[in-house]
């Protein structure tokens, strides 16, 4: 039998099962009968009918029988017994069925869904055809838009949007969904939604969807009942402008400071005067460098989907040397930066500073109207500069040219050889790297020194296809030793000095040799060490003192005649003018703060008078201690023996010489025609020589006695 | 002098013969200065000039003092070493006389000059020369050698130079010679 419960207040078709055997009613039986008894109080009592229950339409069957049981509503839940049985008086026994059957409420059936959110609809979406970056107002109308769920506080609707399946920015749509401000929706009412929806720019012509997030959220702990959607969907058109490439720009090199009138740009998807729409206007391009620098372009020409041509395309004069990018877009301030296969660059102009120099940066040059950084040098300091362009290897600069103001020389490099000032060549102000030395300080005018350095390109494709650089311009202060000279102090007259002779340097011998000697010596004779004595020596030169650099002399020679008299025969003995002993001359011990001369000549038996006649010009040069610097010259004295003589009475047998007679120095036996070196003397006051003065090759004069003497006393031994 | 060269030869002869090479003589373990020389030509004519530079440079953090000067085209103060091909000392001149037209003959009169003390700076090096054909015959085409030696002022160990040959050529024959 089923069922087996039957609930109050309802009819229950109930269906009994078995081996029935009616009808015919079995014999004896009048007929059948189908009675619900109770067995508790709550159903009538123990076998009595349950006042609650009605049986009614029986229908018999061999098999199965069926009939409607209606319990009263007010019935207590409770077990009765049906009982199916023959009635009359002749029934056989055991003609009855007992079957227990409850009074009670079915088990409760599922309760009908009842969603967080209602059903929702999407009717429309206003406007349906979107333009790529664009922003627009969307609304959205359709049903049950309800602003909070019924058993949450979370909304019931929420914007997203997908083109081609890929969520476009699904993170801000999520936040969106929840409230982020970043993107606002709005629900209206429960029929319409406002949101704000900006199309990206590089979004292409397609069909997108906006979905819609329903009240019930699929994730949440609640759950949705199966198959629930979750989602509203619903068509728009989205309108995408071409995309452009670049593919090359010519020329690609442009340099600060100059104006290029056809500059190329090659790609796809530009879009021509011919072809803008409202959506997809004409093609913009704009440049921009490295460090924010905005290149001007006087004009852009569209010329076609696959080539765009700019005039007046003007680098700012300041700019540096930079990568620059030529954005090619629907419009600038959203422009579609495409990647350049030619990074076409800015190219300055810079002068960098050698370490050596210890400049206040690497790069000492402007190239505007501002004033460079003004570097401190010193007169002889090597100044190495090199100017990098920084041009690319297809690129060979032209016309380069270094501008040095100021008294400046390419070297000095004195040796007993000769000697001269190399200058500046020309061919030195074209190279790329400069060196030099400068030989005077600034002194008549504060105003920095300036140097400069420009150079040109040829440039395929620009107009004109030479193109020249700006000037880069770097300053320095010069200073120097300050406005030194060297002091002079001149004996006042000639000698006939007797100095010790030396055996082979060794042995003191017991005389003396006479010596026509300028100033008052006494000593041995040379060449022996610790000879010559005396004081005064001669001619003396003290330089001024120096705390950044040390003073050095160098003496030029430019008339040495010496004249030997023997009896009738005269010989005389000029010099070949050039250096004095060596470079430089000699400072004397032992503070080694000054020079003398004292030039003399041994005399003998033989001659009857030596006359000589001397003049020279001691240079005072100062160098810096600055690494690699070089002398300068600070100033020259000249000085003359003029006419100097003696005569041997005893000639020609014995010595007896007279005392020397002169035409004296200058003033009071001082010379006075100390020169201050300037820019404006030759080799620019340095001292300069073909090579050592040399005893002029005149048969019979002497060029050496040093050795003949020493064999002559080698051979008195 | 002329013993000194005698030691010195006999010095080069001992290095030839136990080394096969003239390594010159040997300087102090940590010399104050150095000496180089150089010839202005590596080869002359026979009879030409024979020009050398001699450069000292101070290796010290003082002032060194060295005995300067010249006397007609030589530089004083320095020895000179002059070898032959043959490892032999070249002879220097002796007295030369001058003969006067009128029958008049006098030795060569005593060239001017000066013998002068002077230092030579921290680490700066002082460069002078010598006509070094001034005092050596170099009498006959061939290899020469040429080292010099100095001391400084306060010492008597001296330093010796790099050595240096010069070639001296056969003047050209009258067949070679300018027409």
């Amino acid at each position: 039998m089923y069922p087996a419960a039957w609930p109050p207040g309802q009819s229950t078709v109930v269906t009994l099962t078995g081996n029935w055997t009616a009808p015919p009613t079995p014999v004896g039986c009048t007929s059948d009968s189908i009675e619900v008894q109770g067995t508790t109080p709550d159903g009538g009592g123990t076998l009595v009918p349950d006042p609650n229950v009605t049986i009614s339409q029986i229908t018999y069957g061999l098999a199965q029988t069926t009939f409607t049981a209606t319990v009263l509503p007010t019935a207590s839940v409770t077990k009765d017994l049906l009982s199916v049985f023959c009635k009359g008086i002749g029934c056989p026994s055991g003609s009855a069925v007992f079957v227990n059957i409850l009074i009670q409420p079915p088990n409760p059936p599922p309760p009908p869904y009842v969603p967080f959110c209602p059903a929702q609809t999407v009717a429309s979406i206003t406007p349906g055809t979107w333009t790529a970056g664009k922003t627009y107002n969307i609304t959205i109308k359709g049903t049950n838009f309800l602003e909070t769920a019924s058993n949450s506080n979370e909304s019931c609707a929420a914007l997203d949007v997908q083109g081609n399946g890929t969520i476009i920015d699904p993170m801000q749509i999520f936040e969106n969904a929840y409230g982020s401000t970043q993107f606002p929706v709005n629900v209206v009412n429960a029929t319409t939604i406002t949101a704000t929806m900006q199309v990206p720019s590089n979004a292409p012509t397609e069909q997108a969807t906006v979905w819609l997030l329903e009240g019930c959220d699929p994730e949440a702990d609640m759950g949705c009942p199966d198959n629930y959607p979750g989602y509203l969907t619903f068509p728009v058109q989205i309108i995408g402008c071409p995309v452009p490439t670049i593919t090359s720009v010519t020329p690609s090199t442009w340099f600060a400071g100059e104006t290029y009138r056809n500059v190329t740009i090659t790609g796809t998807n530009f879009i021509t005067k011919d072809k803008p729409t409202a959506d997809c206007p004409l093609t913009a391009v704009s440049i921009q460098g490295a460090d924010g620098t905005v290149v001007p372009i006087s004009n852009v020409s569209v010329d076609s989907k696959e080539k765009i041509t700019l005039t007046g395309v003007a680098p700012p004069a300041n700019t540096t040397t930079e990568t620059a990018t030529v954005t090619v877009g629907t419009a600038p301030s959203t422009a579609t930066s495409a990647s350049l296969a030619t990074q076409p660059q800015i190219l300055g102009n810079e002068i960098h500073c050698d370490p050596s120099l210890g400049c206040t940066q690497d790069v000492i040059s402007t190239t505007d109207s501002s004033d460079p950084p003004p570097q401190d040098a010193v007169v002889g300091q090597k100044i190495a500069l090199n100017a990098n362009p920084n041009l690319p290897a297809a690129f060979t600069p032209i016309d380069t040219k270094w501008t040095v103001d100021g008294t400046k020389i390419a070297g000095y490099n004195p040796t007993t050889g000769p000697t001269d000032v190399t200058p500046l060549k020309p061919a030195d102000l074209k190279k790329s790297a400069i060196t030099f030395y400068w030989v005077y300080p600034n002194n008549a005018s504060p105003v920095a020194i300036p140097v400069t350095y420009s150079y040109c390109v040829n440039i395929p494709g620009a107009s004109p296809v030479k193109q020249c650089s700006l000037t880069a311009k770097a300053s320095f202060n010069l200073s120097g030793p300050g406005d030194q000279q060297m002091t002079t102090d001149a004996y006042d007259r000639l000698n006939v000095d007797m100095l010790i002779d030396k055996n082979n340097c060794a042995t003191i011998q017991d005389d003396s040799d006479p010596y026509l000697e300028y100033g008052n010596i006494s000593g041995f004779e040379f060449p022996c060490l610790g000879t010559t004595t005396g004081n005064p020596q001669g001619i003396i030169f003290t330089p001024p003192p120096s705390s950044s650099g040390s003073y050095s002399f160098v003496q030029l020679i430019s008339k040495d005649t010496t004249t030997y008299t023997f009896g009738k025969n005269v010989l005389s003995c000029p010099t070949i003018p050039g250096l004095d002993d060596r470079y430089p001359y000699p400072l004397a011990p032992p503070n080694f703060d000054k020079t003398w001369d004292y030039p003399g000549v041994k005399l003998v038996p033989s001659e009857s008078k030596v006359s000589r006649t001397f003049k020279a010009t001691m240079y005072l040069l100062w160098k810096s201690s600055k690494t690699g610097a070089i002398p300068v010259p600070i100033g020259s004295q000249n000085w003359t023996i003029a006419q100097g003589r003696t005569t041997n009475s005893g000639y020609p047998t014995s010595q007896n010489w007279t005392p020397p007679v002169w035409n004296s120095l200058g003033e009071n036996g001082d010379p006075v025609d100390y020169v201050t070196s300037a820019p404006s003397n030759p080799s620019y006051g340095y001292p300069t020589w073909n090579g050592p003065a040399a005893s002029a090759p005149v048969p019979g004069c002497p060029t050496d006695t040093t050795q003949a003497d020493e064999a002559q006393q080698g051979e008195k031994q | 002098m002329i013993k000194s060269i005698r030691i010195f030869a006999s010095v080069l002869l001992v290095l030839l013969v136990f080394s096969g090479a003239l390594d010159g003589q040997m300087n102090p373990e940590n010399p104050k200065f150095s000496l180089t020389i150089k010839a202005s030509k590596p080869e002359v004519t026979l009879g030409s000039d024979i020009d050398i530079a001699i450069t000292t440079t101070n290796l010290t953090e003082k002032f060194l003092t060295f005995l300067f000067g010249n006397q007609g085209n030589v530089a004083v103060g320095f020895e000179y070493f002059v070898l032959d091909e043959k490892s032999a000392p070249v002879a220097k001149y002796g007295t030369r006389y001058l003969h006067f037209p009128d029958g008049q003959t006098v030795e060569y009169p005593k060239p001017p000059g000066k013998s002068m003390l002077g230092g030579i700076p921290p680490g700066e090096s002082s460069q002078t020369g010598s006509k070094i054909s001034d005092i050596y015959n170099f009498d006959h085409p061939g290899k020469y050698t040429i080292q010099v030696s100095r001391k400084e002022e306060s010492s008597s160990i001296p330093v010796y130079s790099n050595i240096i040959t010069i070639t001296v050529l056969a003047p050209p024959t009258v067949a070679d010679a300018p027409k």
